[in-house]
Order: structure tokens, then sequence, then C-alpha cells
């Protein structure tokens, strides 16, 4: 089947206002938030799982693969087309299906916004945990293919911790439901776990069952500021040790606050080794005790100073830095390299010294962003995409950061996934054996390589 | 032929470590299957070799931490983990422990406590569970509101494939997203993925309080309104069960009907006004006696209590029960349809309800005919938006929509992955998915 | 290319996070990436990088973007989408002049105070009675024609130059622009009575033109240049205090963009800087720069309001707080807000006419967003809004009707 006749057919099943197939439409799904990009045969829109079923089995029988894609937004280069392949775009099948919060069940299309089912859920007193920093634009396809996390994980897990069920269009065109509305729903085999982070490799979403939370009646947020980095890893550390789950433990190494002060001029100390957003929820008459533990370790890990908000104006102020960080950097260079290395908390200081070590040793400028408490970290490699020696140093110290976070008992990625751009790396986490069983599963599901193909490994 | 494996099993783990007459297996076995022996090996290289060992012969092979189901072993082997039973570290810093899989589920606990932490979940079966049957059989207990399911506390494991290679995946990260999550699909597999032979599992730190009530409620009815006032009034409890009078009085001798067990663990302050709460809610719901256990033999003896019920649940029992969800809030009016079904739940052989989950779990009388009840039970809890649980329950979903292409989706696909990691079909051949 | 080349840096600098994509109202709407900023600012880019050629989806993607702005507000990294869309609209009006002819027609008659009265006077009389005819063409790419109001005669027209009080705290000059005085008169009337009740010597130059926005969002800065000499010198001549608009797309051209526009002329900027500096907005002036006695202010019928913010008013000009106060200034006026006031209603000067479909949707939004607050009015501060407002509503058969804030507080003035 040509090209054109491929775009005529799937005309014929989405009609024609939900096919992209024009040079425009092809370049603009050919990246994401990655550097890379490619080129494919068509983009398309379905709006229903019979849409899903049908481009399954057209794919099947002409022969194209398919590239599943929410907003584009991952940092793996999870959605990269590459020849002849159709990207599926979801963000059309965005309907919430059901909202019962007697339940605590969602289900929702994947083309959804997670900030829409955010506004959605919160005018009913609700909300759904996993809320990585784009949560904004990212679908619920996406962070579940993903298996995203965000800053609440350290208390409430990451997305694979709230997917209850799943409808997918498997590779030859099958429905099937796996999990349900409820915990203990799966068939056998804990189908959902599997798709949860498969990165679009192994089945099409067309429904997601979710577990939503009431929100939590009480919250407090603080603010730690330290000379030094270990300083604030130590606070981390012991804060978890008092038996406190805070919400939130993000870390700011001092360049970052630095661009963020650039960026918000909020009177961020320039000198200050490294700070720390805390954040705890739960029962109100529970707050003022942990705020008082949490000051008391604050102050033996020899803090600077330490704030707690009042107001819901002073929570603003004081999360402001950090949500304007990761762009800050780029008064500094144009692009930036964001890793998403995780070590087990105790590695948190080898981490971070380690970082500046490599830094240091390829010449290059970095900063550190950190979910402190699961060791979950972001440096962000500063460049410019259009200097190559410099970009080819990137790739040195991304592969040298990779290997020293596996050294510390660590793992590539915490919550961005592999795709294409850690691919490489994977042979270093896992053993041939652990290989082989990565086929074996792309295999059962979707034995002629028709999803994603490429990403995660090459088969 | 038979004897020949057999020494050389006995080669492989030691002649002491392997059983082979009838009746001196029959301590390590549960169910009719006549195993060849029941051996029991010391480390994961003596775990690999027999599963090699069982593909040359094509030995079929079940795994248990002190009991094997014997099912489908005719001529197999039952490998026993109870010398696999070491704690092999506790990072306090990170909040983990690397185990082996034969460790006794309630002695992990007890040493966990001697370090101030803890392991949440609930073991399937007090007396003879283990760590590796724990993850092995992997469900969300009546703690997972809270805590969350067991398999959120897998971090990493080392198993022995069906093909005797090594699998080890995971690291002491609460984040990780790398590959596949071979993780947590691997709980609940039962068995039939490899052996596991090392676990790396999460922990957490005690907390300050720990305290629960016992309320007594005559009607079936009063009770789950009760329950679901708690939850209106987003009132969450760590625990929230219900127990019916036949169950009830082997809890609480004294009690007299239905019986809402709740366990609140959490801040002193938070748990002691939410007992009150409860404990008020409860009165004016209709209960008769609503009794506050604090003290720390009363509370450690109530739960035990609890366990051992959910071991009989899951075992002597397991054949007599239906396993279905519903969601917390509709149980009260899913309970009032199933006594159309059944006649009056409160003379019925069992029912306990797990309130936060909308779990319910119903025990048929001994002569019950199971799967016609499963019918009618399923097509119930199907017109709440639950169903039956477990792969029974989806073929009877595939089957109540006459959705017989989904089933067969289901169906291929377990089967395929089955086939995938055990082609030859060595590992728990008792298990159907 | 110079033109992009100018701005490469910045298409460089995004880093395609796709924290716009939520931002951007045609994105939300539509779900294609073309119409996203990240997607508008990579295909510049390629154009730069001789990737892709400016072909009709080219341009499509560029010239349906509403310059709202609220992309630049979500970027983490700083880069203004707007921007870069106005810059390869510049390029594109370099490449091959404005296309299509309707739209190049439309901004020439914008741009010329003659042939804009001469399209009001046929639109009010042959072209309203003809279109009224044309079954079902009561809304035309979903504005409400036969509703649309045309003034009997334009208001510069109907006012004399120079409206004086005794003793004057101020000496305003009311820039009223193209919609205030073909179609909305009774607006600027609106405008009028405030300034006058609040002892404000009014200057209402006749020989006032099109601020130059419309040109200037298409690319066509000569023309845009032409109109901003004519206005800055005309409205200097007076040497008023303040410069008034009531029209926040104009206000951010004369306040703003004139300053981007001139700077490539460093003689004639001190002028243009003079001129900007003098600048108000309606309610701006009216909260910050003159008292509002609210002693006089009388209370009429309770009235339940809530507050579109016009793009230019809220991202541009960035004046939130003051029409808010100038409302709940007014006695028996409850306020409330809607959910999005400061998202873009659609109309987006000829978006709206050129990508109705589009502009329909998201007019559309904005109207259910009006409903769903419970206001009967819908007070704002741009009269482009007003019209495209007041369309939709009618449109989904709605009773609410939209008002300026002016008008909300002439009233209070009235016996």
């Amino acid at each position: 089947m040509t090209e054109k006749d491929v775009v005529e057919r799937l005309e014929e099943i989405v009609g024609k206002k939900n096919v992209q197939a024009d040079k425009i439409g092809l370049t603009s799904y050919g990246y994401d938030a990655t550097l890379l990009s490619g080129v494919g045969m068509a983009t398309v829109f379905p709006l229903s799982t019979e849409h899903v079923v049908k481009l399954v089995k057209l794919a099947n029988e002409a022969g194209f693969t398919l590239i599943p894609r929410g907003a584009g937004t991952n940092l793996s280069g999870g959605t990269i087309p590459d020849g002849r392949c159709v990207t599926v775009n979801f963000s059309r099948m965005k309907k919430i299906l059901d909202i019962d919060t007697e339940n605590f069940v969602a289900v929702v299309e994947p083309g959804l916004v997670n900030f829409d089912l955010q506004a959605e859920l919160e005018k009913k007193g609700f909300y759904y945990p996993p809320d990585p920093a784009s949560y904004k634009a990212t679908t619920l396809g996406g962070n579940l293919a993903e298996c995203s996390g965000g800053p609440r994980c350290f208390k409430y897990g990451v997305t694979r911790d709230y997917i209850l069920g799943l409808e997918v269009v498997l590779p030859d065109g099958k429905v099937i439901q796996t999990g349900g509305r409820n915990f203990n729903s799966e068939p056998g085999y804990d189908l959902t776990r599997i798709l949860v982070g498969s990165e679009g490799t192994l089945a099409l979403l067309t429904k997601i069952f979710l577990r939503i939370l009431p929100l939590p009646a009480a919250k407090k947020t603080m603010l730690a500021i330290y000379n030094q980095v270990e300083d604030a890893s130590q606070t981390v550390s012991d804060i978890v040790a008092a038996g406190i789950v805070p919400t939130t433990l993000e870390m700011m190494d001092n360049l970052l606050i630095n661009t963020a002060e650039d960026a918000t001029g909020a009177g961020l100390p320039r000198d200050a080794g490294a700070l720390l957003i805390i954040e705890i929820d739960g029962h109100p008459e529970d707050m003022d005790e942990q705020v008082e533990t949490i000051a008391g370790i604050c102050k033996k890990a020899r803090v600077r100073e330490f704030k707690m908000a009042r107001t819901a104006a002073e929570v603003d102020q004081l999360w402001l830095a950090r949500r304007v960080v990761i762009g800050s950097v780029a008064r500094r260079r144009p692009s930036y390299s964001l890793q998403d290395i995780t070590v087990p908390r105790s590695m948190f200081p080898n981490m971070v010294s380690g970082i500046l070590q490599i830094a240091k040793e390829r010449n290059l400028e970095v900063g550190i962003l950190a979910h402190a408490g699961d060791g979950n970290m972001h440096p962000l490699v500063l460049f410019d995409q259009r200097i190559e020696e410099e970009v080819e140093r990137v790739h040195l110290a991304e592969k040298d950061i990779c290997a020293l976070a596996l050294e510390l008992g660590g793992t590539l990625s915490g919550e961005h996934g592999i795709g294409l751009l850690k691919k490489k790396y994977l042979t270093l986490e896992f053993s041939p054996v652990a290989m082989a069983c990565f086929a074996k599963i792309k295999n059962s599901f979707d034995p002629r390589h028709l999803l994603n193909p490429g990403k995660i490994m090459n088969l | 032929m038979s004897n020949e494996t057999v020494n050389r099993i006995k080669g492989l783990v030691g002649e002491g470590n392997v059983v082979d007459s009838p009746s001196a297996m029959a301590r390590y076995l549960k169910g009719q299957g006549r195993p060849l022996a029941v051996a029991m090996p010391g480390n994961t290289a003596e775990v690999a070799e027999i599963v090699k060992l069982a593909n040359e012969e094509g030995l079929k092979i079940a795994v248990g931490g002190r009991v094997v189901e014997s099912r489908g072993l005719d001529g197999g082997l039952a490998l026993v983990m109870s010398r696999m039973n070491q704690v092999l570290e506790i990072d306090h810093a990170n909040l983990t422990a690397t185990v082996q899989p034969g460790l006794a589920h309630t002695e992990f606990s007890r040493i966990l406590a001697e370090q101030n932490l803890v392991f949440p979940p609930e073991p399937n079966v007090p007396k003879t569970g283990s760590v590796g049957g724990c993850f092995a059989l992997g469900e969300a207990d009546s703690q997972a509101f809270q805590y969350m399911p067991v398999r959120t506390y897998l971090l990493g494991y080392e198993m022995v494939l069906p093909n005797g290679d090594i699998l080890e995946v995971g690291n002491k990260c609460i984040k990780n997203v790398s590959g596949y999550d071979l993780i947590h699909f691997a709980v609940g597999s039962r068995g039939t993925l490899g052996i596991f032979t090392r676990l790396l599992v999460k922990l957490l730190p005690p907390p300050a309080v720990k305290m629960a009530l016992v309320a007594d409620f005559a009607s079936l009815p009063k009770a789950c309104q009760a329950m679901a006032t708690l939850i209106r009034r987003r009132i969450f409890p760590t625990r929230l069960n219900l127990l019916n009078p036949a169950l009830a009085a082997g809890i609480d001798p004294g009690s007299k009907g239905n019986l809402v067990m709740v366990d609140l663990t959490g801040f002193k302050n938070s748990t002691e006004l939410l007992a009150e709460e409860i404990a008020g809610i409860f009165h004016l719901a209709g209960s008769s006696e609503v009794q506050a256990v604090k003290e720390a033999e009363g509370y450690a003896k109530l739960w035990q209590g609890w366990l051992d019920l959910r071991g009989e649940l899951n075992t002597t029992w397991a054949e007599r029960v239906i396993d279905f969800n519903v969601g917390p809030m509709k149980l009260a009016a899913a309970l009032q349809a199933l006594t159309e079904i059944t006649g009056d739940l409160g003379a019925y052989p069992g029912l306990v309800a797990e309130g936060l989950l909308g779990r319910v779990r119903l025990l048929l009388p001994a002569a019950g005919e199971r799967e016609e009840m499963a019918v009618k039970v399923n097509a119930l809890a199907m017109s709440f938006g639950g169903n039956v649980s477990g792969n029974f329950g989806s073929k009877l979903v595939c089957r109540a929509y006459n959705d017989a292409e989904m089933w067969e989706g289901i169906e291929s696909l377990l089967g395929q992955i089955r086939r995938q990691f055990d082609p030859k079909g060595i590992l728990a051949p008792g298990v159907s998915l | 290319m110079g033109v992009l080349n100018d701005v490469y840096e910045m298409l460089n600098t995004c880093n395609k996070c796709g924290f716009c994509l939520t931002a951007c109202k045609t994105y939300k709407t539509d779900l294609r990436e073309p119409l996203s900023p990240r997607g508008r600012i990579q295909l510049i880019k390629k154009l730069v990088d001789g990737v892709i050629e400016p072909d009709q989806d080219y341009e499509d993607a560029i010239n349906s973007c509403l310059l709202c702005g609220e992309c630049a507000v979500a970027c983490p990294s700083g880069v203004k989408g707007n921007e870069l869309v106005l810059a390869a609209r510049r390029d594109l009006k370099l490449r091959h002049g404005i296309k299509p002819f309707a739209k190049s027609f439309a901004l020439k008659t914008l741009a010329s105070p003659s042939r804009l009265e001469h399209g009001f006077n046929f639109f009010k009389g042959v072209g309203k009675g003809l279109l009224k005819r044309i079954d079902g063409l009561d809304y035309f790419r979903g504005v409400d024609i036969r509703n649309m109001p045309a003034a009997e005669k334009p208001f510069l027209e109907q006012v004399p130059e120079q409206i004086t009080v005794g003793d004057p705290q101020k000496k305003v000059a009311f820039f009223v622009g193209c919609f205030l005085n073909h179609s909305l008169d009774g607006t600027a009337h609106s405008v009028v009575k405030v300034l006058t009740k609040n002892n404000c010597d009014v200057i209402i130059p006749k020989d006032q033109v099109c601020c130059g926005l419309p040109q200037y969002a298409y690319g066509d800065f000569e023309s845009a240049k032409a109109n901003a000499r004519k206005t800055i010198e005309s409205f200097l001549d007076r040497k008023p205090d303040a410069v008034l608009t009531a029209c926040a797309s104009c206000g951010s051209m004369l306040r703003d963009e004139y300053l981007k526009l001139f700077a490539d002329e460093p003689g004639y900027l001190p002028r243009v800087k003079e001129f900007c500096a003098k600048v108000f907005e309606f309610s701006e002036f009216v909260e910050d720069q003159i008292k509002l006695d609210e002693s006089k202010l009388k209370a009429h019928t309770p009235v339940k309001v809530t507050y579109h913010d016009p793009c230019h008013m809220a991202r541009h000009l960035k004046i939130t707080s003051q029409p808010r106060q100038v409302l709940k200034s007014i006695p028996r006026l409850q306020f409330v807000e809607m959910n999005e006031a400061n998202r873009c209603c659609g109309a987006s000067g000829l978006v709206q006419a050129f990508y109705h479909q589009l502009s329909t949707d998201i007019t559309r939004q904005k109207t259910q967003n009006i409903v769903d607050s419970g206001a009967e009015v819908v007070a704002t501060s741009c009269p482009a809004c007003m019209l495209r407002i007041q369309g939709g509503l009618n449109f989904a058969g709605k009773q609410q009707t939209v008002v300026h804030v002016a008008d909300l507080l002439a009233k209070a003035y009235e016996d």
C-alpha cells in the first residue's frame, strides 16, 4: 500500500479533519521535548475505541507501525516517528467518562490533560495525586505510558499506584479490559502494571480507571535554606527517619537558586548552597507537631534560614522559585539536558558531589534540582545546541551521570522513561537475562513489533 | 528413572534436605497431588540447578514457603523455601530490607519491630506464610487504602526463571521506571514466572499511635450505613472491616451480632480525635456496644484474630469463598441485594467486608455449588460497577457481556506471557491463570 | 530573512517542553500541534533553517495565532511566542505582501478613515439589509451581523472637538478608536460623560486615525508607522495631560508597540516616548489618575456583573485590578468572577474572519464561562471583545449583555 493509499484509508476511518499528512503536520509531530526528531507518514486523531481498533487492523494489513502520542511533552524521545509509521494522537479522545468520588474512581479517556482532570476533581474536593511538572499540558495517557511522577511522589507514589484498570487495544486489534474500578480486579497477571510505563510499546490505551483521593484537610509549606548541600541532604534523611512522610522535599542547588533569583527577584540568597521546599499534609491537628519536629531537624542540620508559609500567598511565594527554575536556566544558556536518575536516599550527597565533579571534568555548567525525598534528581546540564562540540561533551556527561547513578545503586530513570534517549544505557542497568525478559513481555503483547518500535530497546 | 532424579536432587541440595517418602512429605504438602519429592534448597545456585535439572527431565516444580500446593504436581518436585529464611540486610537510611523468600512473614514482622520498623502487608496465612508467598500471591489487603496494595512494597528481587537463568531487577529507589516494570508485574504471578530467591522490600517507620475500635451491630444494614457515614465524613481509618455474626464470634466471643473492626494508626492528636468521632458515629448509627482498644496487648490480640480469620479464608476455606468488589459506598446496597441470593446474611456461614476497599468475601455453605453462585454474585457485583475478582471473575464478566472476543484476548495474552517465560510449562502446574 | 534572524536567539531558546500548550486557546480548541505556540515556534525555526517552505499550511499556523500572549506567560524559559509570530508575519509580508486579498483589503480599509467610513455606511445601509434577507446568514463567521450596532453617524461627527468643564483637574485627549467611532458610539459617549463628571476637559481630535495595530499585527509595519506618526503628532500638538483610550487593543498599540515600531528611528524615538508616557487605558486612568468620588455614584437596579479581561488588557497593558475596582465601586453592583476570565474571547482582529470556525469554538468557551458565573452583565474594556462576546451570547441564545466598564460607570452618574 502506498503512503497515499494509507492516508486515504486513514481518512476513511477517522474522517478527513482527523488526519494530518501535510508537510507542516509531519514536521510538527516529528519532535517532542527532547532534541530528537524524525518524520512519519501521517498523524491521525482517533475519537473512539472503535477508531483505534480499525487503525490497528489497518496497520496490520498495510504493514506500517503506530506511534502513540499525547501532548508530546515527554523527555525521552518516546514519540519520535521514524519512516513507515503513523502517529496516533490521542489528544482528541479527552472525555471524562465518570467521576465517582464516593468510590474513589475516575474513568477517563487517555487524551485528557492531567490539569483538566484536576480542575474537575477539585470542584468536588478531590484530586489525582500524580502531578508531573508538565501536568498542565500532559495527557493522562502519556503520564501512564511513562509512569510519570512529580513532586508529591514521596508520600503518594507514582502513576502506577493510581491506575486501577485500563481498556486497551492489543496489537492484533482485540480490545481487553485489565483491572477495573477496584483493587484486586486483575485477571491472573497484573496486566495493568506491565502496561503502566510501557511507553506505548505493548498496547494502545483507550480508557483509564484512576484512583482519586479527597484533598487533604491541611497542608503546611516550609522553606529551608542551607550553606551546604550536605546539610540539606542530612535534613532529608532525618525527617524520614523521624517517621514524617512529607508530600514534597524539593531541593535546588546554588546555580539554580541564582537562575531562579534572576527570573523572579524573590530575594533568595545568592550565596546559599541549597534550598529545600518541604510540604506536609494530613489532619489539621497533626500539623503543628510535625512542623515543630521538622524545624528542629533543620536546625540540627545547621539551617541558615527556616520559613513557614502562613498564608496562601506565602505558599505561592515559597513555590515560586521551584516553579520557574527549569526554564530560568535559559537565561544562562539556551539549551539544557534534563536527566532523571534516581539513587537510594543515602547516596544522595555522593550523587550530588559526583555530578558536580563530572560537570567540572567535562567543562559544563550544571544545576541540580532534586525530589530529594525519593532520591530522584534532575541535573540540568546547560549548553547551546548550535555548538556541536559542546553537545558532544553534554552527551559524555550524560553517560557519566547515568553510570554514576547505577554505580551508587540507582536507576536511569525515576519518572521520565527510557524511550530512544536512554536506550543505549539500558544494558548498563539490566543484565542480558533481564533484557531477555523485556523481550518476552514485548513479544507476548506485540510479536510483530507494530507499536512504537525501537523505543525502550531494540528487538 | 525417578529414583535417579531424586538422587540427583539430593546431590544438589544435600541428602538431608530432600524428603521423598509420602508420609514425610505430607507435612509439606496440601492438595491431592503426589510429587516425587520435596526439596529444601539452601541458596539461589541450588534453586537454579534444580530448575535446570527439571528442564532436562521435564519435571514440574511447585514452590512454597512452608507448604506447597501439590495440585498438578504428580511425579514432580515440591520446593520448600524454609531454609532460605534469612534477613540479609536492614537498611535504616533507605528504609529497605533484603530478605530471602522463605522467611516467615510473622518472623519478619517480629524482627522489624525490634528495630522499630514496619512491613505493612498482612500475611496471607499467619502460621505458614512467607515473605516470598506474600508477593507471589500479592493482593490489596484491608489496609490498602492507607498503605497501598502489597505490590508497592516490593522494590526488587532475584528470581530463578523457568529456564534456570537468574533474573535480578530493582534497587533501593522508590521511583524507578527503567524498562518494563518486571518488579511489580511479578507480584501476584503465583510462581508461574519464576522462583523468588531474594527480595528487596520497602519498610516504614512505625506509626506514633495504634488503637482499635470494635463495634457490635445487631443489624447488618446499619453496620454498613455506619461505615458509609465515616467515608462520607472523610474519615479514613487504616482498616474498616465488617464480619457477620458467624465469623465475629471467632474474634470476639462476647459479640452478639455483626462486628465492625476499626484500626487507627497515625499521629497521636488526630488518632484520638478520630477515635472519639467514630465511636460517636457508631453509637448514633445503632451500635449496641462500641469498645475502644488502646493497650498494646489487646490491640495485638484483636488484629491477630483478624489475620487468623484471613488465613482461614485463604487456606481451609479457599474453595468456598467468593470474592468480589463493588466500591466502598456501594457496600450497603450491594449487601442488601445479596440477601436476595443468599437469604439472611446474619445466618450465613461467613461474610467479610473490607469497608475502605468495597471488597466482600462470602463464605459459602460447605455443600454449596460455587460456580453457579459465582455467576449470580458476579451479575450482582457488575450491576454495582464491580465484579468477582481474579481471572475467574474476568471470565464471568466477559460471559456476562457476551464478549467472547475479550475473553479470548485476555486468555490468549495470559497464556502467551506464561509460555514466553515458561515454554516447557515447568513451574506452578497447579496454577491456572 | 533578516527579521527572523533577529529573533533566532529566542527561537533557539524554546526547549519544546510544551508548557505553553495548555495556555494556547487555539491549541486547546483544535488540538493540532501546528496551532500551538510550540508548534508555531518550531515551524518558524524550521523555516529559518530552510527545512520547510512558507506554504499555505505554514501561513495558516502563523495567521491563526490570536496573539493573546498567554504562551509567553506560561513559558518557563521566557520565550514570547506572540512576538515570534509577529516577526513571522512581518517576514511573510516582506516575502509577498499580505495575502489573501480580502485580508489586505480589510487592513487597508481600516487604515484609511474615509474608506472605513464608506465601509460602515455601506454596511448599515444596504449591506445589513441585504445580509438580513439571506436565510441563515444572521451570523456571518460567528459575528452576529443582524445585531451588530452601527453608529448613525461617526462619533467624531457627533461631538465638538473640545468639551470643557470649569476648573478642570486634567486635560484629556480622547483616542476614540475605530470601533467606538463607527459602531459603539454609546460607549464613547459614556467615556466622555465619566471624564466630564470628574472634572476633566476632553479634547477629541477630529483628525485621528486608526492606531495601526491591525496592520502591525500582520506585518505591515509601513502602514502602521504612517498611522502611528499621524496619531502621535495630532495628539501631542494638543498638549494634553493624558491620552486616553477605552480600547485595550488601541491602548497596547499606543503605549507599548509604538516604542517597538519606532525602535529603528532613534531620531524620532524621544517624541514617541513622550507620547507613550501619556497614554492611559480608561479604567486605569479613572482609578489611578483621577480620584473617583464614590459618593457621587447613584444606585440603580441591582445587577450581577462579571468582567472579561481582554488579552491586551491582561497581558499587554497588564491592567487587571483597576477595572474590577471601578466595577466594585458602583452601588448595588454585585461583582462575580468567571472561570478563565483572562482568556481570549476568540476575536483577535482578523482571526475571527479568516479562522471563523476556530474563533467561534473559542468564543463558545468564553460564553459558557460567562453563563456559569451567573452574571447578567459582562463588562469588559475592549470593543472588539464586546462585539465578539455579545455575538457569541446571542448565537447561543443567552440573555446576558456585554457592556464596557465605562458604560456601567456612566450609568451611575445618571439621575
